[in-house]
């Protein structure tokens, strides 16, 4: 049987999974018991047309398993006074207002979902969801429903929510959006309507036209052209300006100075009856460079909200202990040394701190990258950030917030960034020389003409300055980056700055962290070895019931093996093991030291992965060898990567050799481990030395600073906050197999910018002569202006058909 | 082609009254999320025929009017 894909969230489905949801008519294979779950929510609120609309097998979107019952139970915190107020608006005498961010939307149908889900709950007064911005404004009325409700209602249909406070950047940017919209509207209908009074203008200069009808005409044209050359045209006479005083030539000096000379000079021409006007011309530019620019500065923007979403952090809560029977819950930003909080198993730990009371395991992976937990007794020292597994923890707060060891590695962060190659952006080198090279002929043009034809020099010059506007080689690069980016999220690839594609194609060492960028962090057990005459199913038989008791990762690999026996006085001995009785008999399964404490038993040969140990009254019966799962297209994506020329490496900060078991299996021969972040940080500068451009792909907190260093970087889907704030580009999916496809992305994009930037160049040259000549009259110019503009837009949108062939290649 | 000189000044007059609606438009959000209202028409028209088949019906018959 063919592999089979969860018909809710698009993840491989194991052989025999038993969930099933019946969806218009059919049956639709599930997951897990989470995406069932949701599923059959949307087919009870008579939602299922959801399934038609969605974007198929959108990437990123999230199963339904992400949505953990501990999720879930943790919303009703929000129902406390103090942790709402900040994000709560009073909208009238009874309502209240907030804005949410809400993860896992990935189409408009996704909103519509949810909008729907949340106007079925009674209290509801209105909500809107933003699909792109991903926030939803919901007013409600507190008596009917509480908050904890209305976020439940959201994770009932497979979605996180979350409470939110748009920060000003987000304000700026739909500010600007607004702005830029209007300076577009004026232009292109005052665009439309200047054109139309050059059409009779030209009629009229064939065929004879009366002055008055003529000069009637040009103050009619002057009259709309007035608003749209000072207030669409406002953004590039600024720029000039600014690029002016910076001694710094830009393409919008050139533009600057072409508009500015047609306006002028036509309103002179209108004022003294001169021989052309250019108002039409002077319109058409604005309107062009607008829409071009416009398009450029959504790409950016989307890429500035997608930054500011991944970066937008859960929310901590600390539980403040005041009394021996009373805790308060505050936001973790609030703690100051010296309280003391109760961190209760499954909960994030809240601050920099140690534990004054209890004992357990804490998962350190977001900090070192290690997936085991580790050991915490009275006095260790925790990090905020960090998850503690088993028991509750009572910690006290040594170091403030600021202070704290995030902060600290954000620092790091942020240095590195700073001396990061810099990306040679092909269009910017162009305009410096096209600009000088402009000014230079235009002014020569005119001196000729100056000494020639001194009546005709001026008009002359301006024609040349009008034909040479560098419409089409300013929208050459913009065009089509937007495209490709559009195109790349499609196939589960989000770039998030606006050099990321430029600077993946030239790229020729692709360097991966091991941990949960290789790997997935699941363990898998690949060899049981009985011993003594047990077989091997009553070994696993014993050996899943313990396990069934732990949640440790090591454990999980034993859960899918459910062949339950009973079990008694099971007890969890955090980060060594689990005992208890099986039919009168003593068993034990961990580590060596812990299943069998006396004897020194030594595994069978190292290889890579870990060992386990099943005793029964106090006699080993069985080895179990762990390893941590290869994502599944790792091979592949690897493979396919090396064909391509790119030598492929592997960072891994994990002390065991597993780093090398994984780099045999995948063919990767470079490979460092055991390294901490700043040996990371040191490789790749290394490689840089050599002349390489380095690609990194990441996933944990301690890759932060060498995602930024690198060339240009990519952080897996399950990556902690920081990662992906660090990389350039995040992929959305599990999936490592998109990186292919961005490479190719990124090449093509980069043939179409040269193609695009050739055909400007070659226009200019062909009729830049023309027009130092005097042979290009205002309508040809306009004609040759628009016709080569959209040549380079219809070509940039061919980014979006290369890229979506690569998707199932 | 006197009329011109009414004709025009009118189309002006237009102009503005159409710069002045986009510029509402733009102000009240409209542009917001242009994605989502493309989509919008079609989501509820599914809902209308997978959950009131007898209403739907009803609808053919009057569209049929």
């Amino acid at each position: 049987m063919s592999e089979e894909f969860c018909f809710h969230c698009g993840l491989p489905v194991g052989s025999g999974s038993e969930f099933t949801v019946e969806i218009q008519g059919h049956p639709r294979i599930m997951c897990c018991a989470g995406c069932q779950a949701v599923a059959k929510t949307i087919v009870d609120i008579g939602m299922d047309s959801f399934y038609d609309h969605r974007l198929k097998s959108a990437p990123g979107t999230l199963p339904a398993a992400d949505i953990v019952p501990q999720f879930i139970a943790d919303l009703s915190n929000w129902d406390e006074t103090s942790l709402q107020t900040p994000y709560i608006t009073q909208s009238d005498q009874q309502n209240q207002e907030i804005t949410l961010i809400i993860a896992g939307i990935t189409c408009a149908a996704c909103a519509w979902l949810i909008e729907q889900q949340l106007k079925k709950q009674a209290g509801i007064i209105e909500c809107k969801i933003n699909s792109s911005s991903h926030h939803a404004l919901v007013t409600w009325n507190p008596e009917q429903i509480k908050l904890s409700q209305i976020l439940q209602a959201i994770a009932a249909v497979g979605y996180k929510a979350e409470p939110y406070t748009p920060i000003r950047a987000e304000a700026q940017i739909k500010q600007d959006n607004k702005t830029a919209l209007i300076r577009i509207g004026l232009a292109g209908l005052g665009t439309m309507q200047v054109m139309m009074y050059a059409v009779g203008l030209y009629l009229g200069a064939f065929e004879g036209m009366e002055q008055n009808y003529q000069s009637f005409l040009r103050w009619v044209s002057a009259l709309v052209a007035t608003p749209v050359y000072f207030y669409s045209g406002f953004p590039f006479l600024k720029a000039a300006q600014i690029s002016l005083r910076n001694r710094h030539l830009t393409m919008d000096v050139s533009v600057a100075i072409a508009i500015s000379f047609a306006y002028f000079a036509s309103l002179w021409a209108t004022l003294t009856n001169g021989p052309e006007v250019y108002f039409d011309s002077v319109c058409m530019f604005i309107f062009f460079l607008s829409v071009g620019r416009y398009l450029e500065m959504r790409a950016r923007h989307h890429a500035q909200s997608s930054t500011i979403k991944l970066t937008h952090n859960q929310q901590l809560i600390a539980r403040v202990v005041i009394s021996d029977l009373q805790t308060q819950m505050i936001p973790a930003n609030k703690l100051i040394v010296g309280q003391t909080i109760l961190v209760k198993a499954g909960e994030t730990i809240a601050g920099d701190g140690i534990v004054s009371a209890g004992e357990s395991t804490v998962n350190e992976a977001m900090l070192t990258g290690e997936e085991l937990p580790i050991l915490k007794r009275i006095n260790d020292a925790v990090t905020g950030g960090t998850f503690n597994i088993d028991q509750p923890l009572t910690i006290t707060i040594t170091k403030n917030p600021q202070e704290s060891a995030l902060a600290t590695i954000k620092q790091l962060l942020a240095r590195a960034e700073a001396i990061k190659p810099p990306t040679y952006v092909l269009a910017d080198k162009i305009a410096r020389q096209f600009v000088l090279a402009i000014l230079v002929i235009a002014s020569l043009v005119y001196l000729y003409w100056h000494f020639n034809s001194p009546a005709d020099a001026f008009w002359i010059t301006l024609s040349v300055l009008v034909v040479t506007c560098p419409c089409a080689l300013s929208l050459a690069t913009p065009t089509a980056i937007t495209a490709a980016t559009s195109a790349l999220a499609n196939i589960g690839f989000l770039s998030t700055r606006a050099h990321t594609i430029e600077a993946l194609r030239s790229v020729d060492h692709v360097v991966f962290d091991k941990t949960g960028t290789l790997t997935n962090g699941n363990y898998e057990l690949i060899q049981v070895c009985p011993l003594n005459n047990w077989s091997e199913i009553q070994v696993l038989a014993i050996a899943s019931a313990l396990e069934a008791y732990s949640e440790h990762p090591i454990a999980k690999a034993f859960h899918g093996e459910s062949l339950p026996s009973a079990l008694e006085n099971v007890k969890v001995q955090p980060n060594l093991g689990v005992k208890g009785q099986w039919r009168g008999f003593n068993v034990r399964i961990g580590k060596p030291a812990f299943a069998d404490p006396q004897n020194q038993v030594t595994p069978p040969e190292q290889s890579g992965g870990q060992w386990i140990l099943l005793t029964v009254n106090s006699e080993p019966v069985a080895w179990f060898e762990v390893v941590d799962q290869l994502r599944q297209d790792a091979a592949e994506t690897i493979t396919i990567l090396q064909q391509q020329g790119k030598t492929c490496h592997i960072l891994s900060g994990d002390s065991s050799g597993h780093a090398y078991t994984v780099g045999k299996k995948l063919g990767i021969e470079n490979i460092r481990h055991n390294a901490a972040p700043a040996d990371k940080l040191s490789y790749i500068h290394d490689l840089q030395k050599n002349g390489a451009r380095v690609l990194m792909v990441g996933d944990g907190i301690n890759d932060g600073p060498v995602l930024a260093g690198a060339d240009v970087s990519i952080a897996v889907a399950n990556a902690s906050d920081l990662a992906k704030i660090a990389a350039d580009g995040v992929l959305l999916g599990t999936s490592l197999k998109p990186l292919i496809g961005v490479m190719k992305g990124a090449n093509a994009t980069y043939r179409i910018i040269s193609q695009n930037l050739s055909w400007a160049i070659l226009y200019n040259l062909i009729a830049l002569p023309l027009a130092a000549c005097g042979f290009i009259p205002p309508w040809a110019s306009a004609l040759g202006m628009s016709a080569s503009s959209l040549l380079v837009v219809f070509n940039a949108l061919r980014v979006k058909r290369i890229v979506g062939q690569t998707r199932w290649t | 082609m006197d009329i011109i000189y009414f004709l025009i000044p009118l189309a002006l007059v237009l102009l503005v009254v159409a710069i002045l609606a986009f510029i509402w438009a733009v102000r009240s959000n409209q542009f917001e999320d242009l994605d989502r209202e493309a989509q919008r028409i079609l989501f509820d028209e599914d809902q209308a025929t997978t959950l009131k088949k007898s209403d739907q019906q009803n609808k053919l018959h009057n569209h049929g009017d």
